[in-house]
């Protein structure tokens, strides 16, 4: 029950780029279209989960036994670079098109901060690691629901008349705000979930 | 704007007539009502809102389109529907600048930015509301029973959903469903007029400006779900009767989720959309902090419409035959 909670909590109200504003590069970046928006957020799901899963090892087996908890940000930036690297090296062997279709987007996943935020979140909130697993998947999942929300939008302001000084990026920001308006309704209900569980 | 790849059909094309003047008209008529109880009801404040929120719709709308050298066409009366509506879902007591603020929002960032009529993603005015419902200092505005406690109107003055946000559904014995459904109860200015409300919405699926697959199944949808949680705990959760006659379900059927740029077109994407609305009002309802969730799951869904948009009905295939 708990592990439901958790993933409604990541997925839709806590969600990592409409409630806490990370990844919003690639979020702007990639939303343009939908093929491009889906084959991002399957990237993040992917990426974001292994990430975390490593850091987590590296956070518990290497940092914390040796006491040099004060490299923790080096290190995860380190550990999820290499790890991007291998993902385009893999996509890049494997899957030519979305290789192609993402672009300099996959190289983008190494500074995305919603992968490190994901990273640092589930050692800060000191989860086990299946409730890290969980939260690193339900996180992207919400992400990648962001993401093709974004694009579906997106592709209908191609053919609608947005003033001059507004096209592209500008009103990118201004739909991911009033996303995050609509977002703005699950507020509280985390609290009332664990309640109603508790009880 | 770039060049399109629209499909043009072969003529003859048949116009049916409507204009998005008539279409607006028919709205402002089919509000007419609710805004003549809510008016009667509270008296000139409520006629202050709603005046102040119309003409800063139109104002903005004006002002917006002369700075980005467009034309101006607020004569089509969609800012002022826009305006009407959001006053109907506020309290009577709202100071002038919430609703200039309001309105301002609604009109500027949620539909001329977009591109103007038609291309807003959102409904305007509901992105309005929710801007002024998540401002914390500007909250206390949208609370009804703080913001309606000076006023004599002869009937109990409780927030419905409050009392039931707060106490649960074993505190709602006093609230009499005839009363609810005869708009006696506390709440926006034309948005507590359920029958009212009733009776324009029904108007305009008569007359075709909104269509029928939307209110029905928002309905359903609120009905359902509401069901389904009163029947696993009937002491916590409220009936479906209560859940439709109360806060902004009956507006939020025929006027909130109904606007033609952000709701979907094939048949099974309103329906979808209907259902989505409605059960998303009841999750809102039970679990968020927000007492009446309605606005929130129309926008919710709001955002989901360019995917419901890609359930394409299945077309029959025009048959050809040949003359001779």
């Amino acid at each position: 029950m708990d592990y439901i909670i958790l993933i409604i909590s990541s997925l839709l109200i806590n969600n990592i780029l409409l409630a806490q504003f990370l990844g919003n590069c690639p979020f702007l970046g990639t939303s343009k279209r939908m093929d491009t928006a889906i084959g991002m957020g399957i990237a993040v799901i992917f990426v974001l989960t292994i990430a975390c899963i490593v850091t987590f090892w590296v956070q518990h087996k290497v940092l914390d036994p040796l006491g040099i908890d004060y490299l923790q940000t080096v290190s995860f930036i380190l550990v999820i670079a290499a790890l991007v690297q291998l993902v385009e090296m893999f996509l890049r062997k494997f899957a030519k098109p979305l290789y192609t279709a993402l672009g300099i987007f996959l190289p983008l996943i190494t500074t995305n901060c919603a992968v490190m935020g994901a990273a640092l979140l589930i050692i800060r909130k000191e989860y086990t690691f299946t409730q890290g697993v969980v939260f690193a998947i339900a996180s992207a999942s919400g992400f990648t629901l962001a993401l093709i929300l974004m694009a579906g939008i997106r592709e209908r302001l191609e053919i609608s008349d947005v003033p001059l000084a507004l096209r592209g990026t500008a009103i990118g920001l201004i739909t991911a705000g009033l996303m995050a308006l609509a977002f703005f309704g699950f507020q509280g209900m985390d609290a009332a979930l664990t309640a109603l569980v508790r009880s | 704007m770039k060049a399109l790849d629209l499909i043009v059909s072969p003529s003859p094309h048949i116009h049916s007539g409507a204009k998005m003047t008539g279409i607006s008209y028919h709205i402002l008529i089919a509000l007419l009502p609710a805004v003549i109880v809510g008016i009667s009801t509270y008296g000139l404040d409520a006629l202050r809102v709603i005046c102040s929120s119309i003409a800063c719709a139109m104002v903005f709308e004006a002002l917006i389109q002369k700075l980005f050298k467009k034309p101006i066409t607020i004569s089509d009366g969609s800012a002022a529907v826009t305006g009407l509506i959001l006053a109907l879902i506020l309290p009577a007591s709202v100071p002038f600048y919430i609703v200039a603020v309001a309105n301002f929002a609604g009109i500027v960032i949620g539909k001329q930015c977009f591109g103007g009529l038609g291309a807003n993603p959102l409904n305007p005015a509901l992105v309005g509301w929710a801007v002024i419902r998540i401002t914390k200092a500007w909250a206390g505005y949208l609370d009804f029973d703080l913001a309606l406690v000076n006023y004599d109107t002869g009937f109990l003055m409780q927030y419905p959903l409050a009392v039931l946000k707060a106490q649960g559904a074993s505190a709602l014995s006093h609230f009499d469903m005839i009363d609810l459904f005869l708009g006696k109860q506390t709440g926006g200015i034309g948005a507590a007029a359920i029958v009212w409300i009733l009776i324009g919405g029904l108007y305009l699926v008569v007359r075709g400006v909104i269509r029928w697959e939307i209110p029905l199944f928002f309905l359903l949808g609120t009905a359902a779900l509401s069901g389904i949680f009163w029947l696993t705990d009937q002491a916590a959760y409220a009936g479906p009767m209560f859940h439709i006659l109360t806060g902004n379900v009956m507006i939020g059927a025929f006027f909130l989720s109904t606007d033609s740029g952000s709701s979907p077109v094939n048949r099974w994407g309103l329906v979808v959309y209907g259902l989505g609305c409605g059960a998303m009002t009841i999750f809102l309802r039970a679990w968020s902090d927000y007492s009446d969730g309605v606005v929130f799951a129309c926008l919710l869904m709001n955002l989901f419409v360019p995917l419901m948009d890609k359930i394409k009905d299945k077309q029959k295939v025009p048959e050809v035959r040949s003359l001779g």
